[in-house]
């Protein structure tokens, strides 16, 4: 047999197995209408049930309404916690500069003074 | 209530009453669309994994009623679900096939040796209802990465149009066109060897 025939023979062959496929698969839900009896139908509802369960516990007092406020509320409180202790801390410094100088043009007048003094 | 022409309430009545706080009302629509999604995941997971993965969707549907606009009928909203659970089974379990990937099995062997010398179609019909060929084709597809898998589920072996098997995976239509043809080489190559195999 040529090479062409023989490829071609394979082509045919691979395709009846497709054709076999796709006929398998169009009756492969025969059997839809028996699944599912009334213990599965329960066993959804009983999910449905739990899942209404959850979604009321998260939803009490407003939805996501209690959650978001204390995130706000927190994040506000941070916020001006961290601007208070920068001005605390830039203030505190700024202070602590200007005492020095202070002291340092106090010292320097007296040390001045005294050499004046001496003269 | 509004109510259809056999005298059902209508999926939009049902919805109205479970966003309301009827929770119970849910069971209505599990028990209405409970074939459709059986259906729809049989096609997809292997039997063992049905029931749980059916559960899975209507869970994931109770989960996102309130985002049900009604544009769409409930069951095609629902088919989506469904089909998208089916490709989360799959993505969970990426690179853990159940089933071996090489290596027919004798009955494997044989029943391509049948579909192959089969020389009418009622033959032909015959073997496609076999187990066996659930079996062979469950191995075939197992060799597929899970996207591609659900695609040449849907467009090939379903015979869905690009357009709509993009909608049911929630892809743009040019990514399931491209996926498709893609996939439906890899299928064919893994048939090919699966016949050498033999």
């Amino acid at each position: 047999m040529r090479k062409g025939d023989m490829r071609k023979k394979r082509d045919t062959q691979i395709r009846k197995i497709e054709e076999a496929f796709i006929e398998s698969h169009r009756h492969s839900d025969g059997k839809a209408e028996e699944l599912g009896g009334p213990v599965w139908t329960q066993r959804v509802m009983a999910r449905v049930r739990r899942e209404e369960g959850a979604r009321e516990r998260v939803s009490i007092g407003g939805g996501f309404e209690i959650p978001k406020v204390v995130w706000r509320f927190a994040a506000a409180t941070s916020l001006a916690a961290m601007l208070m202790a920068a001005y605390v801390i830039r203030f505190d410094s700024t202070t602590r500069t200007e005492m020095a100088e202070l002291s340092f043009m106090d010292a320097g007048s007296d040390v001045g003074s005294n050499f004046l003094e001496i003269l | 209530m509004d109510l259809t022409g056999s005298g059902m309430p209508r999926d939009e009545d049902i919805i109205g009453r479970v966003l309301g706080g009827d929770v119970d009302a849910f069971e209505v629509l599990v028990e209405r669309y409970r074939a459709l999604v059986f259906s729809i995941v049989l096609k997809h997971v292997p039997a063992e994994h049905v029931e749980d993965t059916a559960q899975d969707a209507f869970v994931e549907a109770f989960r996102s009623l309130r985002t049900f606009s009604a544009r769409a009928p409930f069951r095609y909203w629902l088919s989506r679900i469904a089909v998208r659970c089916c490709y989360n089974f799959w993505r969970d379990r990426r690179g853990n096939p159940e089933i071996p990937v090489s290596g027919l099995t004798e009955d494997g062997g044989k029943w391509m040796d049948e579909v192959l010398s089969a020389d009418s179609r009622e033959a032909f019909e015959r073997e496609t209802r076999k187990r066996e060929a659930a079996e062979v084709l469950q191995q075939a597809l197992s060799v597929l990465s899970p996207e591609d898998r659900m695609v040449v589920t849907l467009t090939h072996l379903e015979g869905l149009p690009v357009k709509e098997a993009a909608e049911l995976l929630g892809w743009s239509t040019i990514s399931v066109k491209v996926r498709a043809h893609r996939s439906r080489r890899k299928l064919r190559e893994i048939v090919s060897r699966l016949m050498d195999d033999r």
